[in-house]
């Protein structure tokens, strides 16, 4: 028979157990009926790995062997039924169960091959006892196929005119009914057709194959997917989409690859009116700094006191709004001041806003820009060309308070911390704001344009600012804290990292970031260096770009929102360097997804076999999706935590916090991945492989998701945490399933290189904020500029990367069970 | 075949209240979120928007037609339920209740249809695979805890209603009272109209699984001619009642008219409004034919096709009509999600399981930051969004295909036991 384990045949046959397991898909069942043709009784057998399993022939039909199938079946697992019953031939002692069978699970299929000659296939079996059932026919060639059997029937007449064999695939084992007896030979029906069965044996299994041959492309194409090959190939992919990922951003700053800079809005006219802020202006400037140097260290509300009536001396209408909120601890309230210009030809549906921020981002008094911003709108007064109103917005910071404002202008506010704006005016269409805090002359204008949430403003505003800078009053404009730039490659690309550095924190970054959220065009405008360019100069250029604003007709609207600037006139469009934060992210996906095929070939030896022979069709094992599910699903729900507390809590605790959280992020996974290979039952215990790789791979593609879905809103913000994520692809194999040390050592300093945990604590060093000033200052992001980042680091990143510290150290010690 | 593990009444207990709890807790503790929910096109549409349930409340009350400000486009019916309850401003907590109440007795309904085993073996067919299923406990939890379903209760749709409606239409049939069954799909019907197509194979699965010695006749045709007068009837009476109530017919073309005529080309997650914006006025009739019969065109050949299993017909269909309906959400999808683990047998058989779920999780995601970019940041469009509904839609037609196949397939397999196992090919 198919098994190797009767080898000789000894005086005394060999008692064999009730039931033997022969292979992981194959069990022998002794149909109970020893006998002189029967030696130790007819061989049945179980094959399969799944629910559904083969069986080969039935016995003579003893009770104790259908209790003994009834057992077995329900050991291999609830659920396990009878595909089919396979006859190898007529005789009593193989079909004599099959009643028996039909009673226990009616509606099993039996296949026999039908008898040569013709006899009534209804009334099987010497003795007449069996019921009236009817096996449907077998031919010659035909395959039976369950999970881990894939049978070939071949007709081997001899022992009866009916006697059918089954080869095994996976296997390559022949059942081979009563042709061939373990010990002893069989007797024969048709001794012609023996000689020839005998050769032809000898070529069965090597010649059976299957029975539908493919076309050409068909055929190519499912080689193709199953070559074992092609599963090696992922990582390696996933690495090209990284490194080429990178290679893209590198190539952007060529001039090949970046465009020059255009004014797409042509309503604009940046330059084509002359500027007539000038002169005697300059003295009431003068005049306007004293008053703003006499108010330097009172409290807001002094400051307000002593500004308003200066606006209401214009003839303006002002009004007033608090705001209050607290963060990492603190509090920010202030108290905003705001004048309305009302246009003398428009109808208040639309506003520009001027902004001067008595503080800048760098707490520095900004002593020229308050008076530079009262000296315009004095003068802006003055003309009656305005179409759109002018609002002069004076707030005690940089960032609060121009959010606090904005929020309100849309009703977007919380009227627990933020008053409502008593006086509106139309949709603003653009804003500019002065940080003026250097004393004398200056040489350069630096144009800061990074929204919240590393929004952009529309590029046309900066191009605008820059054409009239630069082509009609001289004056340079540096970008990105640039302060010289030679315009060639080194520099560009340094211009193009600090801006995507900014971008992807996503911290406002003067008081213009509030404005983009509402899709109002904004930018900073500060002075720098030491030139021979004075209050007036930076005057005229704003007064130019207003005048541009002003001559708009409706919203910049030209798809120019999404760009890298590397240099004052080069920039990069988003179709350019978008691929770069794609392939970047896909690398998470094409992971995932070769996790997600790999779990579902088997461990065991037959799939090993099967795998090696390349061409038979690799067998699916069923995946168990729910535990795999819950845990990255709970790892995910888990991960609000973080996310609330770090936003939460003042900041004296954050970095008693950070430890204790970094101690548990890095000692917990493995923890529990220990707690896994006791017998505890948690959720997180025994996990298969199989079950490692589903988590890897749903953790993965969750990861990909979000950071492809994020590539369209921060682009920057996705392309750093996927590069900084991106060891988590490779670190796909728990350490305990291979035996080098070394190996280990390195996926543990990777995977702690991939942490968010160890990515904020670098940064907090290399800022020399130190960590409870970058986490204050991520804190008062969340909670007053509405920033996600943190929600991108806590509950995109570090699940992930809990998920991946959980497989690495996960897995079955199988070495460790067996020594203990 | 081993039925499923019994299920203690604790752990039933202890699973409708944890999700009691959590929908709660989300509706007293971030007040935000189901604010935000609410106003999201994915959950509310023109015709199940609970918004414009306040605005059509408000006008009721006030004694002027709801149908007046050509906002409200729902059932006349939900407006004196709803003017029952407390005033929502300024007592959300009996509104809310019902809302969970009616996720609970959706669980219910899928509970009962999961443990009647109908999936598995129906009347005319039995699968060698049933032995493989998931109990009710477990669809009941893959259903209230489904993302799709939470984002539906709390963004307080009146999908709510309808899912019930259909769910309890299911479990009737199943459990044999084809009467209560065709009550519940009219309730489905009238709050939404397209849950009618659903009345072809809900007659035969109440057939297939009718009692002998019911109050309905036994034969075929007689049976379905009384299941069709059931609903008619029961139709009439409530379209009787909303006449009473609101004092006009107007509420006809306002809530169904609405629904035909695509009137209301507010975006949502489906594939007609955009392709109705771009329309020539002069196409419109003839496209909205088209897209109707399309709709409708899956029914007649589902039914007969798959005439063996009328509740796969049911499932299919639910699938079919979360894409290609008029104003879907993922209140649809929802819906058809919880009906899809009810053929955990023929899992095995599905091929592209991984695929669909990862375009619908992309499509997930993707879609609310498009819709962002288009309608708030201002730096995207409308074909953003749009593009990505059409994903959504691929998502899920791919696990409507790939179910359709493995039903197909295992219904095969028993016709054709030598293929077992067999890669199948296209000739």
């Amino acid at each position: 028979m198919s098994s190797s384990s009767q080898a000789a045949a000894p005086p005394q046959l060999p008692t064999l157990p009730e039931t033997t397991r022969l292979s992981p898909g194959c069990i022998r069942i002794l149909a109970g009926n020893p006998g002189k043709f029967t030696l130790q009784g007819t061989n049945t057998y179980l094959l399969g790995t799944g629910p559904s399993r083969l069986l080969i022939d039935t016995g003579e039909g003893k009770p104790s062997w259908l209790a003994t199938l009834r057992r077995v079946l329900a050991e291999e697992g609830e659920g396990t039924t009878l595909a089919g019953v396979l006859l190898t031939h007529w005789h009593r002692d193989h079909v004599g169960g099959v009643a028996d069978i039909l009673r226990e699970w009616p509606g099993t299929r039996v296949y026999k091959r039908r008898r040569a000659d013709g006899e009534d296939e209804e009334q099987h079996g010497e003795g007449g006892d069996v019921a009236g059932w009817k096996a449907l026919d077998i031919a010659d060639g035909q395959r039976f196929c369950v999970p881990g059997a894939s049978l070939t029937a071949v007709y081997t007449p001899g022992h009866t005119t009916d006697h059918t064999v089954f080869v095994w695939e996976e296997e390559d084992a022949l059942f081979t009914g009563d042709n061939v007896l373990g010990h002893g030979t069989s007797v024969f029906e048709d001794l012609g057709d023996i000689t020839e069965l005998l050769i032809y044996s000898q070529h069965i299994s090597r010649t059976t194959s299957r029975t539908g041959q493919q076309d050409g492309a068909i055929a190519g194409a499912l080689q193709l997917r199953r070559d074992p090959r092609i599963l090696k190939l992922p990582p390696y992919l996933s690495l090209l989409c990284i490194v080429v990922g990178v290679a893209w951003l590198l190539l952007l700053p060529l001039d090949e690859y970046s465009r020059r800079t255009y004014i797409s809005e042509n309503a604009l006219l940046p330059g084509q009116v002359h500027t007539y802020f000038s002169g005697s202006d300059q003295n009431i400037f003068r005049a306007y700094k004293h008053e703003v140097a006499s108010l330097a260290g009172k409290t807001n509300p002094e400051i307000n006191d002593g500004l308003e009536p200066l606006l209401r001396g214009f003839g303006l209408k002002t009004a007033r709004q608090n705001f209050t909120y607290h963060a990492a601890g603190h509090t920010y309230a202030g108290e905003n001041l705001y004048a309305i210009l009302q246009a003398p030809r428009g109808d208040a549906t639309e506003a520009i806003v001027l902004v001067a921020a008595w503080e800048n981002v760098r707490r520095e008094l900004n002593r020229n820009g308050i008076p530079l911003a009262l000296t315009l709108l004095r003068y802006f007064k003055r003309w009656s060309l305005w179409s759109k109103d002018i609002i002069l917005l004076i707030t005690p910071d940089s960032i609060a308070g121009p959010q606090a404002w904005v929020d309100a202008y849309h009703d977007a506010h919380n009227p627990a911390h933020v008053a409502g704006l008593p006086l509106k005016s139309g949709l603003l269409q653009g804003a500019i704001a002065i940080d003026y805090a250097q004393e004398g002359r200056f040489e350069s204008l630096h144009v800061v344009y990074d929204g919240v949430n590393g929004q952009l403003p529309n590029l046309d505003l900066i191009n605008s600012v820059v054409h009239i800078a630069q082509g009609q009053m001289g004056i340079g404009v540096a970008l990105q804290e640039m302060w010289r730039h030679d315009n060639r490659y080194g520099d560009r690309l340094r211009t193009m990292l600090r801006g995507m550095l900014r971008q992807g924190l996503g911290l406002a970054s003067g008081a213009h970031s509030a404005f983009i959220p509402y899709h109002v065009d904004a930018v900073t405008l500060r002075p720098f260096g030491q030139g021979w360019q004075d209050e007036m100069a930076m005057g005229r250029v704003i007064e130019g770009t207003f005048r541009s604003l002003n001559n708009l007709l409706e919203h910049l609207h030209q798809s120019f929102f999404f760009y890298l600037l590397m240099q004052r006139e080069r920039f990069v469009s988003i179709g350019t360097y978008l691929p770069s934060a794609m392939l970047v992210a896909a690398n998470f996906t094409i992971m995932a997804i070769a996790l997600w095929v790999k779990s579902g070939q088997p461990e065991d030896a037959a799939g090993e076999k099967a795998k090696q022979k390349g061409d038979s069709s690799l067998p699916t094992v069923e995946r168990e999706l729910f535990r795999p599910l819950a845990i990255v699903a709970l790892i995910h729900a888990i991960s609000v935590v973080p996310l609330y507390l770090f936003n939460h809590l003042p900041e004296s605790a954050l970095t008693p916090l950070f430890t204790i959280f970094a101690l548990l992020s890095a000692t917990l996974p493995p923890l529990l991945s220990h707690l896994s290979s006791s017998t505890s039952s948690t959720l997180f215990s025994s996990l298969t492989t199989q079950q490692l790789h589903l988590i890897k791979s749903f953790s993965l593609l969750l990861l990909g998701t979000a950071l492809s879905t994020l590539a369209t809103l921060n682009f920057s913000l996705s392309i750093i945490t996927g590069l900084l994520a991106a060891p988590l692809s490779f670190l796909t194999h728990p350490i305990k399933s291979h035996a080098s040390p070394v190996l280990g050592v390195v996926q543990v300093v990777l995977l702690h290189a991939a942490s968010p945990v160890t990515a904020v604590s670098v940064a907090a060093a290399l800022s020399g904020r130190g960590l409870a000033g970058v986490l204050r200052e991520a804190a008062v992001g969340w909670q007053v500029c509405g920033t996600y980042t943190p929600v991108v680091v806590w509950c995109v990143w570090w699940p992930a990367w809990v998920a991946g510290s959980l497989v690495l150290f996960g897995g079955k010690a199988k070495e460790k069970v067996k020594t203990t | 075949m081993a039925a499923a593990a019994k299920v203690s009444p604790g752990r039933a207990a202890g699973l409708y209240a944890a999700a009691a709890a959590l929908r709660l807790a989300v509706f007293a503790f971030l007040p935000g979120l189901s604010d935000l929910l609410a106003a999201r096109v994915e959950v509310s549409t023109p015709v199940t928007s609970f918004k414009r349930l306040q605005e059509g409340l408000f006008l009721y009350n006030h004694n002027v037609s709801p149908y007046d400000g050509g906002v409200y486009h729902q059932a006349p019916l939900l407006l004196p339920l709803f003017s029952l309850l407390p005033n929502f401003a300024s007592l959300p907590l009996l509104t809310d209740l019902v809302y969970v109440v009616l996720d609970l007795l959706s669980a219910r309904a899928l509970w009962r249809i999961a443990d009647s085993g109908e999936a598995g073996s129906s009347a005319q067919f039995t699968s060698p695979r049933r032995a493989k299923r998931w109990s009710g406990f477990v669809l009941a939890a893959f259903f209230l805890f489904n993302p799709f379903t939470l984002a539906t209760c709390l963004g307080r749709s009146t999908s709510v209603f309808t899912t019930c409606a259909i769910l309890h239409a299911i479990a009737s049939a199943v459990s044999g009272a084809p009467f209560s069954a065709m009550v519940a799909l009219t309730f489905a019907g009238y709050l939404s109209l397209s849950p009618l197509l659903l009345l072809p194979p809900l007659i035969l699965l109440a057939y297939d699984r009718r009692r002998p010695g019911g109050p309905i006749p036994q034969s075929g045709p007689a049976f379905a001619a009384v299941c069709v007068a059931a609903v008619a009837g029961v139709l009439g009476a409530l379209f009787l009642l909303s006449y009473l109530v609101t004092g006009s017919w107007e509420f006809l073309p306002s809530t169904y008219g609405v629904q035909l005529t695509l009137s209301d080309l507010s975006p949502n997650i489906g594939l007609w409004w955009y392709f109705f914006v771009e329309m020539f006025d002069s196409f419109r009739s003839f496209f909205l034919a088209v897209f109707w019969l399309h709709l409708s065109s899956y029914v007649a050949g589902l039914t007969l096709r798959i005439r063996r299993q009328p509740l796969v017909v049911l499932t299919l269909l639910l699938g079919i009509l979360a894409i290609f309906k008029p104003y879907p959400s993922i209140a649809d999808t929802s819906l058809f999600l919880a009906l899809v683990p009810l053929y955990r047998h023929v899992f095995p058989l599905m091929r592209y399981t991984f695929l669909s779920a990862s375009v619908i999780l992309y499509s997930a995601f993707l879609g609310p930051a498009f819709y962002y970019l288009w309608i708030y940041a201002g730096s995207g469009n409308a074909n953003f969004f749009y593009a990505i509904t059409l994903v959504w839609g691929l998502g899920q037609s791919l696990l409507v295909c790939d179910l359709m196949f493995a039903v197909l397939r295992d219904e095969w397999e028993v016709e054709r036991p030598e293929m077992v196992g067999k890669e199948i090919r296209q000739i």
